[in-house]
C-alpha cells in the first residue's frame, strides 16, 4: 500500500514537471496571481479549524498561512484557504493546487525523499505523551512498570508503547485500546487504565477541558517525537527559502522582543539590526524576492511566534498547552524554537 | 381496540414458541435502548450547539453577507424537487397541511434567527408546494421539466459561483452534488446503455469497457484521480475542486445508471421492436418512441434508489477537501469549546441523513406501486 502511494506520488511529480510548471518559481506565480493558495486542515483543533462564532479560520497553521500572505503580498486578506486532508495534502502541492501546505504534518525523511516535497522549519513539536491521575503518585514514565496503558485504536501510539515496554524489559505492562479519545479519557477516570497515552497536544486539551484539571498530570517524558512543519513542492529553492525565512522571522522577532503591539515603536529603533530586520531603509527581503519589510508585514498581522502560539494553543486557550519546559519554548528558555543568525 | 391489538400481537409476535422467545428478547431490548437514548436526548444532551452552528451545517463557510445566494439556490432546488414529485404524486389538499408542518419544524430550528430567515423558509416550502401542484395539475408542463432542470442547475451555478466555488459546503453542497450527478448521469447513462447494445462493435466495446472499469473500481478512487489528474492534464482550465468532484461522481455513477437502463431495455419484449420495425419506423424512432419509454418505466424505482446511493456516498468528497454535510459537522466539533458535543452533532447528522434517506426510499416505493398499476 505504501509502495503504491509512493509510486503514484512520484508519477504525479513527474507529470507535474513535464507539464512545464517547474520552470518558474511558485514565488513569481503567487506574486503575479496576487493571491496565496494555502492548504490547511479544517478539523484540527488549535491548528486549523473554523471558529463557528466568528466564521473565520483559526489556528497555528492558519496563522502561518496569513503570515506568509502578508510577507509575500503585503496583505493577509489575499490568502485563500484550501482545505486539505491527511490523504490529499501531498498531492495538492504536487499538482500545484496549493502553493504551500501548513497542516500539522510530521516531518519524516521518506516524505521528502519519495514524495517530492521540501519541508519548512518545524513550527510545532508534538510527540507521544503519557497522562496519569495525580493521586496515583506517578511522577515519570519509569514509575509505570507493570501498569495498564490505554490509547486509541489504530494509532501509532500502540506500537510506540509496546516498543517502549520492550526496550525497558517491562513484561507486566499492557496496552488497552479504545475507539476514541472520549472513551479513553473515561477509562482513565474509571481506573480501567493507570495511564492514558496519545499526542501531547491532545492530552493537554482533555485535562484542561475537564472540570478538575488539577487531577491529571502529563508526564515530562516524550516517547515518540512528532515535529510539525509546512511544506512546498520540491526543487524550488527560491520559494522554499523565502518561506523558511518568513518562519525564522517570526522566531527571531520573539527573540528580539518585537511584538504586534510594539512593532511601530521598534520600527523607529536606532538599533541597526532591528532596522534592517524590519526593513527600515533596506532589509533582507530583496535577496529572497520579497519586500524588504516582509517580516514587519507578517508581524503586523499575526504577531511573533510566541503570540501566534499563545493565541492558538497557549494556556489561555482551550488547548491548554504551556510552552514552558517543552521544545516549543524559545531556545533562550531551553526550548528548540531557534532562528539562524540574521546579520 | 384492545382486543384487536391483542389479536394482532398474538398473530405477529407470539405465534410460535420461537416467535415468543424472539419477541421477549428483542422487544425489551429495543425499549431499553429507546429509553436510554430518549433519556440522554432529553436530559443530558446540550442541543444548543445545533441552532448555533446551523448555518455552518447548512452552507459551510459560505460568506454570511452572500448568504442570499444560497437561499436562491435552495429555492431553485426546492422548485425542481417539487416538480419532480409532481410527476408522480398528484398534489392534494392534505399535502398542504404536511408542508405547513415542515415550515413549523423548520421554524423551531431557525426561529430565533430573525424575520428574513423565517420568510425564506416559508418561501422555500411555498415554492416546493407550488411547483408540485403546478406539475401534477397541468400535465402539459411536464414537457418542460428536463430542460427546466438543466436551466435550473446552470442558474444555481451562476448564482453561487461569484464568491468562489471553494466556499460551497454543508448540506447544500451534498444536495447539489446529488442533484447534479443524478440529472447529468441520466442522459450519459442512457447513451452508454444503448452503446453497449450497439450494432457497431467498436462502440459496443468502448461502452462495455467503460462501464465495467467504472463498476470495478471504488468511487473514492475515481473522485481522487479526477481531482489530481485534471489540473495536470488541463492546467489552463483550472476547474474548482467542487466541479472536479462532480465530474468524478458523474463519471462513476453514469456506469451504474447505464446498467439500470440496460436492464430496462432488456425487459422490453422483442415483439415491440419487431412490430415497430414492420411499421417501417427507423431504428432511431423505434428506440426513442417505443423502447426507451417502456424501459425507463421499469427502471425508475432503481434509479430513485440510485439517487439515495449518491446522496449517501457524497461525504466521500471530504477526500478532496470539500466540506460536505458530514465534514461540516466535524468542522464544528474541531472548535475546542465544542469538544464534548460529539454525540449531539452526530445525532443531528444521523437524523438528517435518516430523514432524507427514508423520504427518498418512501418515494421510490410509492413510485413502484404507482408504475405497477399500468402493467397489471
Amino acid at each position: 500500500m505504501k509502495l503504491i502511494k509512493l509510486l503514484t506520488a512520484g508519477m504525479f511529480a513527474g507529470l507535474a514537471v513535464t507539464a512545464g510548471h517547474a520552470s518558474a518559481s511558485v514565488l513569481d506565480t503567487v506574486k503575479q496571481r496576487g493571491t496565496l493558495n494555502c492548504g490547511t486542515d479544517n478539523t484540527a483543533p488549535g491548528f486549523g479549524y473554523l471558529n463557528t462564532t466568528t466564521g473565520q479560520m483559526e489556528g497555528l497553521d492558519v496563522d502561518f498561512c496569513r503570515a506568509v500572505a502578508a510577507a509575500v503580498l503585503g496583505d493577509a486578506s489575499k490568502v485563500k484557504f484550501v482545505t486539505v486532508t491527511d490523504k490529499s495534502r501531498f498531492d495538492a502541492v504536487l499538482t500545484n493546487q496549493v502553493d504551500v501546505v501548513f497542516a500539522h504534518t510530521t516531518i519524516k525523511p521518506a516524505r521528502e525523499s519519495s514524495i517530492a516535497i521540501d519541508f519548512l522549519p518545524v513550527n510545532f513539536y508534538d510527540g507521544t505523551g503519557v497522562m496519569v491521575k495525580t493521586e496515583s503518585g506517578v511522577k515519570e514514565f519509569a514509575d509505570l512498570d507493570g501498569a495498564t496503558f490505554c490509547t486509541t485504536q489504530g494509532s501509532v501510539t500502540e506500537t510506540v508503547l509496546t516498543s517502549a515496554f520492550k526496550a525497558r524489559g517491562w513484561e507486566g505492562s499492557k496496552v488497552l485500546t479504545y475507539e476514541n479519545l472520549e472513551k479513553l479519557f473515561a477509562a482513565l477516570n474509571s481506573g480501567r487504565c493507570n495511564a492514558m497515552s496519545t499526542d501531547k497536544s491532545a492530552l493537554a486539551a482533555w485535562a484542561g477541558n475537564s472540570p478538575t484539571p488539577a487531577d491529571y498530570l502529563i508526564l515530562p517524558d516524550t516517547l515518540d517525537k512528532s515535529p510539525f512543519g509546512g511544506f512546498v513542492a520540491a526543487n524550488d529553492s527560491k520559494w522554499r527559502n523565502a518561506l523558511r525565512w518568513v518562519t525564522y522571522g517570526l522566531f527571531q522577532a520573539e527573540e528580539s522582543g518585537i511584538t504586534q503591539a510594539n512593532l511601530e515603536e521598534k520600527q523607529k529603533s536606532e538599533d541597526p539590526f532591528v532596522q534592517k530586520f524590519l526593513g527600515v531603509g533596506g532589509g533582507y527581503g530583496k535577496d529572497f524576492g520579497l519586500p524588504d519589510d516582509f517580516v514587519a508585514q507578517a508581524l503586523k498581522v499575526t504577531g511573533n511566534y510566541g503570540e501566534i502560539y499563545a493565541r492558538n494553543l497557549g494556556p489561555d486557550t482551550r488547548m491548554f498547552l504551556d510552552r514552558k519546559g517543552t521544545p516549543n519554548a524559545l531556545w533562550t528558555e531551553g526550548g528548540a524554537i531557534y532562528s539562524p543568525l540574521w546579520n | 381496540m384492545i382486543a384487536r391489538s391483542l389479536k394482532w400481537s398474538r398473530h405477529n409476535l407470539f405465534a410460535k414458541p420461537f416467535d415468543v422467545l424472539l419477541s421477549l428478547t428483542v422487544i425489551p431490548g429495543v425499549l431499553w435502548l429507546i429509553w436510554q437514548i430518549a433519556g440522554w436526548a432529553l436530559t443530558v444532551a446540550q442541543w444548543d450547539i445545533i441552532p448555533q452552528s446551523l448555518r455552518v451545517l447548512m452552507i459551510g463557510i459560505f460568506p454570511v453577507d452572500q448568504a442570499w445566494r444560497t437561499w436562491v439556490a435552495a429555492m431553485i432546488i426546492a422548485a425542481l424537487l417539487g416538480a419532480a414529485l409532481g410527476c408522480v404524486f398528484a398534489f392534494r389538499g392534505r399535502h398542504a397541511g404536511g408542508l405547513l408542518l415542515v415550515v413549523a419544524v423548520a421554524l423551531v430550528l431557525t426561529g430565533t434567527k430573525g424575520l428574513a430567515n423565517i420568510l425564506c423558509v416559508a418561501a422555500l416550502v411555498a415554492l416546493f408546494g407550488l411547483s408540485w401542484a403546478l406539475i401534477s395539475r397541468v400535465p402539459a408542463a411536464r414537457r418542460g421539466l428536463v430542460p427546466a432542470s438543466f436551466v435550473g442547475l446552470i442558474a444555481i451555478f451562476a448564482v453561487m459561483a461569484p464568491p468562489g466555488a471553494g466556499l460551497w459546503g454543508g448540506l447544500l453542497l451534498s444536495i447539489l452534488l446529488t442533484l447534479v450527478t443524478a440529472v447529468v448521469t441520466l442522459p450519459i447513462g442512457i447513451l452508454l446503455a444503448f452503446g453497449r447494445r450497439s450494432r457497431f462493435s467498436s462502440v459496443r466495446w468502448i461502452c462495455t469497457a467503460y462501464i465495467e472499469v467504472m463498476r470495478s473500481v471504488p468511487l473514492i478512487m475515481v473522485v481522487y484521480w479526477i481531482w489530481i489528474l485534471m489540473p495536470v492534464l488541463t492546467p489552463q482550465l483550472n476547474l474548482a475542486d467542487v466541479v472536479r468532484g462532480m465530474i468524478g461522481f458523474t463519471l462513476f455513477y453514469s456506469a451504474y445508471v447505464a446498467e439500470y437502463v440496460r436492464s430496462g431495455l432488456q425487459a422490453v419484449p422483442r415483439g415491440q421492436t419487431e412490430a415497430a420495425r414492420s411499421l417501417g419506423m427507423s431504428e432511431f424512432d423505434i428506440n426513442r418512441s417505443i423502447v426507451l419509454p417502456q424501459a425507463l418505466r421499469v427502471v425508475v424505482p432503481p434509479l430513485v434508489g440510485n439517487v439515495l446511493d449518491i446522496f449517501n456516498t457524497a461525504p466521500l468528497v471530504f477526500i478532496i477537501g470539500l466540506t460536505d454535510f458530514l465534514r461540516a459537522g466535524q468542522m464544528i466539533l474541531a472548535n475546542p469549546q465544542y469538544g464534548d458535543r460529539t454525540y449531539e452533532v452526530y445525532s443531528f447528522l444521523f437524523l438528517t441523513y435518516f430523514l432524507v434517506g427514508s423520504l427518498i426510499t418512501f418515494v421510490a416505493r410509492k413510485l413502484e406501486k404507482h408504475l405497477a398499476r399500468g402493467s397489471r
